[in-house]
């Protein structure tokens, strides 16, 4: 019976254009990186240093990620329903996991590349856009009722609250590792 | 251990962290890191930085026990 359901919400969940949509962030990103680094293309934009640290980062990363899919499919099938729809709790794992990526690189100086100065002020105003786009979709959903149904919190509503936190969250470990460096955290 | 040998030798030369690091083609953190020995770079760093500040690989890097 539990499997069942969760694959109704499966079904239910994910649309073609969510699809579509995340097909195209990622091709957006690539892109992105392509541009900034299409000096030299053996050259990864980060140092040996950074290269260990993103390593270490992948692997917790990983292993978070590894660890919230098992415990989550675990509660729903052994425990109970949780009020969230399964793709979202599913998506939501795997924005975990790459949160946990992202600010380890943060906060061992390997998330900016060595010629990432003009990039990173690009990157941080795309954030505050997909931020901006996230809310107004957001602030629809709600208008409309459809964040929380019966109870349940609904992919159509929670994504945008998922990529409104995701980014809130990056943005705001970078704001106060930056502030902690001029402060004097990593002085010569 | 921090390397303090590193650290005279680069203001010897009135170098600052971020321009060793531009020299050496890494980030000024990891130029901290290594000389608040944070991090043990690798031969290829090493060699890079003493010919950067003009310093043989046992002037910056061997540990006197």
């Amino acid at each position: 019976m539990g499997v069942r359901y969760n694959l109704h919400y499966v079904r239910r969940g994910i649309h073609m254009t969510d699809i579509i949509s995340f097909a195209g962030a990622f091709i957006a990103i690539q892109v992105f990186k392509i541009i900034m680094f299409k000096k030299d293309k053996d050259y990864s934009g980060y140092d040996e240093r950074q290269e260990l640290i993103r390593g270490r980062a992948f692997r917790y990363g990983f292993l978070t990620l590894a660890f919230l899919l098992a415990a989550a499919v675990l509660w729903e099938e052994c425990v109970g329903t949780l009020p969230i729809e399964f793709s979202l709790l599913m998506m939501a794992c795997l924005m975990v996991g790459c949160l946990v990526v992202i600010l380890y690189d943060i906060w061992k100086d390997a998330y900016w590349g060595i010629r990432q100065t003009s990039g990173s002020n690009i990157a941080v105003g795309l954030m505050v856009v997909v931020m901006a786009m996230q809310y107004m979709g957001l602030r629809g959903q709600i208008k409309n009722g459809d964040v929380i149904v019966h109870g349940v919190l609904t992919w159509d509503g929670g994504i945008y609250l998922l990529i409104l936190v995701f980014f809130a969250l990056i943005l705001a470990n970078l704001l106060v590792k930056s502030w902690m460096d001029k402060r004097g955290g990593s002085s010569e | 251990m921090k390397n303090l040998k590193m650290k005279s030798a680069r203001a010897a030369l009135d170098l600052s962290q971020q321009q060793l690091a531009d020299m050496v083609g890494v980030s000024r953190q990891t130029i901290n890191a290594i000389e608040k020995g944070d991090y043990n770079p690798t031969i290829r760093l090493c060699i890079a930085i003493c010919k950067v500040l003009n310093r043989t690989l046992d002037e910056l890097f061997w540990e006197e026990t």
